[in-house]
C-alpha cells in the first residue's frame, strides 16, 4: 500500500527531480575525502594540458548519493563553450549492459531460458556453421559445421563465436562487410532485422561456447528483446527501462531539442586535438546521433548523458529496484553478476558485464564483485555493490591515447574512501 | 515463543491437521511479490493451452509459509475432473531423497559408516565385477574384477557403477532385463525387493566403483540396506519412522483404497494431442493402485505435492520439522555438501543434486540449493539461503517438458521483492 502511494505520487509528479534523480549528498556524509578526491581534477587538468582530452565530465555516487559530479573544459575547443554535466555523449558499448537488461526482464517473464538455442526464436541461426578458410582473393570461405547451437547464455557473455564487423578480425570485418552487417558503431539506416537475419547465415569464429569473443551478439540480443516484446528495440528501451528510470536523455537517436548538447568526437595525435570531421567506423557520420536513423544496436548505438547511466547502474546496486520502480528481482541481479565464464576461458564476464571475481581480484584496486565496462569513444563505468560505489568518466575521444586516464581514475576514487 | 507452544499444541493433538501442515501465509509477508507471481499462471496456462499438459498443482513456501499453492487445469481431460491441490501423483524417482533420509537415520544410529562396503551388509556385493564386453547375439558378457568395492557413499551419489533397468545404458539394460531386475516403478508386479537386490549383486557393473557418475539403482539398493539394518520393510520404516513423525499423510509405495480416486491419470503428448498412457504387459501405469509388496526406494512411492514440501521443510529447518527431529544440523549439512570430485563434473550430495560454486552460474537458486525431481514430470527444489521450496507437479510420461520446470524456478525467483 505504501509502496502503491508512492509510486502514485511518482506518477503525479513525475518531472520533480526528487523522485527520479540520484540525490545529491556530500562526501564527508558518505566515507569520502573531498580533500582527497581533489586528486581526481590533477589528473583531469594534467591530461587537457597535455592536449589528451579537451574535457571530461566525471560522476561518482556513494550511497544513492551523488558525491562528485563534475564537468572539465571544454565540449567544442573551437568554439570555447565549455563542457556541461548533462552534455550528451556516444555511449557505444555501454550500450551492451542495457540491452542485457531488457533480455533479462524478458527472462523474468518466463519469455525464454539462458541456454535455449538462439535459433528458437530466430530461425536464421540454425545449424550455424564455423569459418574453416577465408580466401582473400575474392573473400569466399569454407566453413564446417558447428557442433551444437548458439545459446542466449553464450550470446549474452561473447562466447557465441560471433565476431565484430569493422573492429573485430580482419577475416570477420571481410565476411561481415561483404554481407552489409554493420557494426552497430553509428549505424543509422537500415533495420535490425534485415540485418540480424544475414548474420544468421554467415560463419562463427569459433565453436559455440568455445572461446571468449567480442562481438554483434549483443545486436542480436536487442534482435530478440524485439521478437519476444513485439516491440522495436526503441520502444521497449524508452517504455520499459528509460522511462520508469527517468533516464531522460538516452536515446538511439536524439530528438532536435538536445542535439546542441552532444558532444563532437575528438582525437588526439603528437600533443594536439583535432575535431573529427570525416567518417567513422562503417563510414558513417561522427554526428550520428543527431540523424533520423531507424537502426538500434543493441551492442553500440545509445548515447546519453553520464548522470543518466548513473541511474542504470545505481538499479543493480540497489538489486533490481530504482525509486520505487523494479525491474528486476534480487535473483536476477545476482545471476547476472555471477561469472558464467568457465576454464579454459579464462575471462570473468556475467551475463552483460565484466566482473572483478575472487579470480581477477588482485589487479584492480575495486571489490569482488563489482562490474564495469565502457565504450569505444572513451568512457567507461564501474559500480561496486560492496562500497556501494558508482564511478563514471565520460569523454569524446576517438582511437587516442588513454594514458592510464580511466584506471587512475578507479584509484584516486578508491583512495578517497575514508570510513 | 509462539512457536514452542504451536509445538506444545501440537503435542497433546497430534491428529490436528495445523499441527501437521506447513502453515498458510501471506506472499507480501514473506518477500514475495503477489503481482509478479501472476507470471507463473501465465506461464502454466500457455503450457496447457499448447497442449502439452492437462494441468498442474504448484506450491511455493518460504519461511515455512505456505504462499502459494494452485491446481490448474484437469486431472482427467476426459471425465473433465479438474486437478485439486490434494492430488496424488506418482513421484518416481522423488523417492530417492526420501530414501537417503532413511538410509543417514540409520547412519545416525552408527549402524554404518558412509565408506563401508556395501558388501558387509549385503553378501551378494562382495567382489563386484565390471563389464568388459556384451555379446548381443546371446546376450552373454565378460567381466573383469572391480578393483574395489562398492561403498554406502557411492550409492548415495550414483557413482557405485550401478545403471538403470529400463532408462540405463544399452548394455546394462540387456543385462538386467535377462536376469530379471526392474526399474522398480509399475513392472515389479508381486516381486520382492530382497531378492532383486540379491540378483542384482551378481551381476556386472557398468564402470569401476567411484570413477564415474551413473545414474541407476543405487537407490533401490539402499531401500533394501535400510531393510537389512532396520529389520522392518521398507514401507514400514518409511511409515513409521518419516511420514507419521512428519505427517506426510498422503504418500505411499501403495494407496489405501479411499484414496485411490486421487491418484492423478497420466497423459502422453502424441501428435499434438494429450493422449491417456495406455499400460502394457511390462506396465501398470496405474501401479501405486495395486495391492504391491515390492518397495521401491529409487522410484516406488507416489503422494501430495504437500508432503512432498514437508519432507524438503525438513531440511530447510536443518532435520527438524513440527517439533521432531530426524536428523541433525550436521547430518544435513554432509547431505547437502557435493561430495563427488573432479574428474567427475556432477554436483550431488547424499540423495540430493546440489548448486555449489562449480554449478552456482548456470541459475538463479542460490547456492546451496538442493533439487531432483521425477520421470513423471515432478520437479522440485529447496534453497537454504532463500528458505524457499518450490514444486511442480504433472502428470506426464515421455513428454516434453518446454521448459516448463526451469521457468517455473525463474518466475519464483523473480518475485522475490525482499
Amino acid at each position: 500500500m505504501k509502496k502503491s502511494i508512492l509510486i502514485l505520487v511518482i506518477l503525479l509528479t513525475g518531472f520533480i527531480a526528487h523522485s527520479q534523480t540520484l540525490i545529491p549528498g556530500k562526501p564527508a556524509e558518505n566515507g569520502m575525502s573531498p580533500e582527497r578526491l581533489a586528486r581526481i581534477d590533477a589528473l583531469i587538468n594534467d591530461q587537457m594540458n597535455k592536449k589528451l582530452i579537451p574535457g571530461a565530465v566525471v560522476l561518482i555516487a556513494r550511497n544513492g548519493k551523488i558525491v562528485f559530479h563534475k564537468a572539465y573544459g571544454y565540449h567544442d575547443v573551437e568554439k570555447q563553450t565549455l563542457l556541461k554535466k548533462d552534455d550528451i555523449f556516444r555511449n557505444a558499448s555501454q550500450s551492451k549492459a542495457i540491452t542485457s537488461l531488457a533480455v533479462m526482464m524478458l527472462f523474468e517473464e518466463g519469455k525464454f531460458l539462458l541456454d535455449d538455442p538462439i535459433s528458437a526464436y530466430i530461425p536464421e541461426f540454425k545449424s550455424p556453421k564455423v569459418l574453416a578458410n577465408l580466401n582473400w582473393t575474392d573473400t569466399t570461405y569454407t566453413t564446417i559445421p558447428a557442433k551444437s547451437e548458439i545459446t542466449i547464455r553464450q550470446l549474452l557473455t561473447h562466447t557465441s563465436g560471433i565476431g565484430y564487423a569493422n573492429i573485430g578480425t580482419q577475416d570477420f570485418n571481410a565476411i561481415y562487410a561483404k554481407a552489409g552487417v554493420p557494426s552497430g558503431i553509428g549505424t543509422d539506416r537500415g533495420l535490425l532485422a534485415d540485418k540480424m537475419k544475414i548474420l544468421g547465415g554467415l560463419p562463427l569464429k569459433h565453436q559455440p561456447g568455445e572461446a571468449y569473443t567480442y562481438g554483434l551478439n549483443l545486436d542480436v540480443l536487442g534482435y530478440l528483446v524485439e521478437i519476444l516484446s513485439g516491440m522495436s528495440f526503441d520502444q521497449f528501451l524508452q517504455t520499459r527501462i528509460f522511462k520508469p528510470l527517468g533516464m531522460n536523455d538516452s536515446y538511439f537517436f536524439l530528438p532536435k531539442e538536445k542535439h546542441g548538447r552532444l558532444v563532437p568526437i575528438y582525437k588526439s595525435s603528437n600533443g594536439a586535438l583535432q575535431k573529427v570531421t570525416t567518417l567513422i567506423f562503417d563510414k558513417v557520420d561522427p554526428n550520428y546521433p543527431t540523424l533520423n536513423g531507424t537502426y538500434f544496436s543493441g551492442g553500440a548505438g545509445l548515447n546519453g548523458t553520464i548522470e543518466d547511466y548513473a541511474k542504470f547502474l545505481q538499479l543493480f546496486i540497489n538489486k533490481g529496484e530504482y525509486n520505487g520502480v523494479r525491474l528486476l528481482s534480487r535473483k536476477t541481479v545476482e545471476l547476472m553478476l555471477t561469472n558464467q565464464i568457465q576454464p579454459p576461458i579464462t575471462n570473468q564476464y556475467g551475463l552483460g558485464f565484466g566482473l572483478e571475481t575472487e579470480k581477477n581480484d588482485y589487479q584492480n584496486i575495486y571489490s569482488p564483485g563489482s562490474f564495469s565496462w565502457g565504450g569505444a569513444f572513451a568512457t567507461q563505468y564501474w559500480a561496486d555493490p560492496r562500497e556501494k560505489l558508482v564511478g563514471l568518466i565520460y569523454t569524446n575521444m576517438i582511437s587516442s591515447p588513454g594514458a592510464g586516464r580511466d584506471g587512475k581514475f578507479k584509484v584516486l576514487t578508491y583512495q578517497a574512501i575514508i570510513d | 515463543m509462539k512457536k514452542q507452544l504451536l509445538i506444545i499444541l501440537c503435542f497433546f493433538l497430534a491428529d490436528n491437521a495445523l499441527c501437521q501442515s506447513l502453515l498458510p501465509g501471506k506472499p507480501g509477508e514473506n518477500g514475495i511479490s503477489v503481482e509478479r507471481l501472476g507470471r507463473v499462471d501465465q506461464m502454466i496456462n500457455d503450457q496447457m493451452s499448447k497442449k502439452l499438459i492437462p494441468g498442474a498443482v504448484v506450491m511455493i513456501v518460504r519461511n515455512g509459509k505456505v504462499l502459494y499453492n494452485k491446481a490448474y487445469g484437469f486431472s482427467d481431460l476426459e471425465s473433465q475432473a479438474a486437478m485439486k491441490t490434494n492430488d496424488i501423483f506418482r513421484m518416481a524417482s522423488q523417492t530417492k531423497a526420501i530414501t537417503s533420509l532413511a538410509v543417514m537415520m540409520l547412519f545416525e544410529e552408527g549402524k554404518f559408516l558412509l565408506d563401508d562396503p556395501i558388501s558387509q551388509y549385503i553378501p551378494e556385493f562382495k567382489n563386484p565385477r565390471v563389464l568388459v564386453n556384451l555379446n548381443w547375439a546371446d546376450t552373454t558378457y565378460t567381466t573383469t574384477p572391480a578393483k574395489s568395492e562398492i561403498t554406502i557413499r557411492q550409492l548415495l551419489t550414483h557413482s557405485s557403477g550401478l545403471d538403470y533397468a529400463g532408462i540405463g545404458s544399452q548394455e546394462m539394460r540387456a543385462i538386467y532385463a535377462k536376469a530379471g531386475i526392474t526399474a522398480g516403478v509399475g513392472d515389479v508386479k508381486k516381486n520382492v525387493l530382497a531378492d532383486k537386490m540379491k540378483a542384482l549383486g551378481g551381476l556386472p557393473l557398468k564402470h569401476n566403483p567411484g570413477e564415474a557418475f551413473t545414474y541407476g539403482l543405487n537407490t533401490d539398493l539402499l531401500g533394501y540396506f535400510v531393510e537389512v539394518l532396520s529389520g522392518m520393510s521398507l514401507d514400514q520404516f518409511f511409515k513409521t519412522r518419516i511420514f507419521q513423525p512428519l505427517g506426510m499423510n498422503d504418500t505411499y509405495f501403495y494407496l489405501p483404497k479411499e484414496k485411490q480416486s486421487r491418484l492423478v491419470p497420466l497423459y502422453t503428448v502424441n501428435k499434438g494431442a494429450l493422449e491417456k498412457t495406455k499400460s502394457n504387459a511390462q506396465s501398470d501405469m496405474n501401479y501405486p493402485l495395486q495391492e504391491g509388496t515390492y518397495f521401491s526406494g529409487g522410484g516406488g512411492l507416489s503422494g501430495t505435492i504437500e508432503d512432498y514440501a514437508k519432507f524438503l521443510q525438513l531440511f530447510i529447518n536443518k532435520g527438524e520439522f513440527n517439533g521432531v527431529r530426524l536428523l541433525s544440523r550436521k547430518t544435513v549439512e554432509l547431505m547437502l555438501t557435493n561430495q563427488l570430485q573432479p574428474p567427475i563434473t556432477n554436483q550431488w550430495g547424499l540423495g540430493f543434486e546440489l548448486e555449489t560454486v562449480n554449478s552456482d552460474y548456470r541459475r538463479i537458486a542460490s547456492m546451496g540449493t538442493f533439487s531432483w525431481g521425477g520421470a513423471f514430470a515432478t520437479d522440485y527444489w529447496a534453497d537454504p539461503k532463500e528458505k524457499l521450496i518450490g514444486l511442480i507437479y504433472t502428470n506426464m510420461y515421455g513428454a516434453p517438458n518446454r521448459g516448463r520446470s526451469a521457468k517455473f524456478q525463474v518466475l519464483t525467483y523473480q518475485a522475490i521483492v525482499d
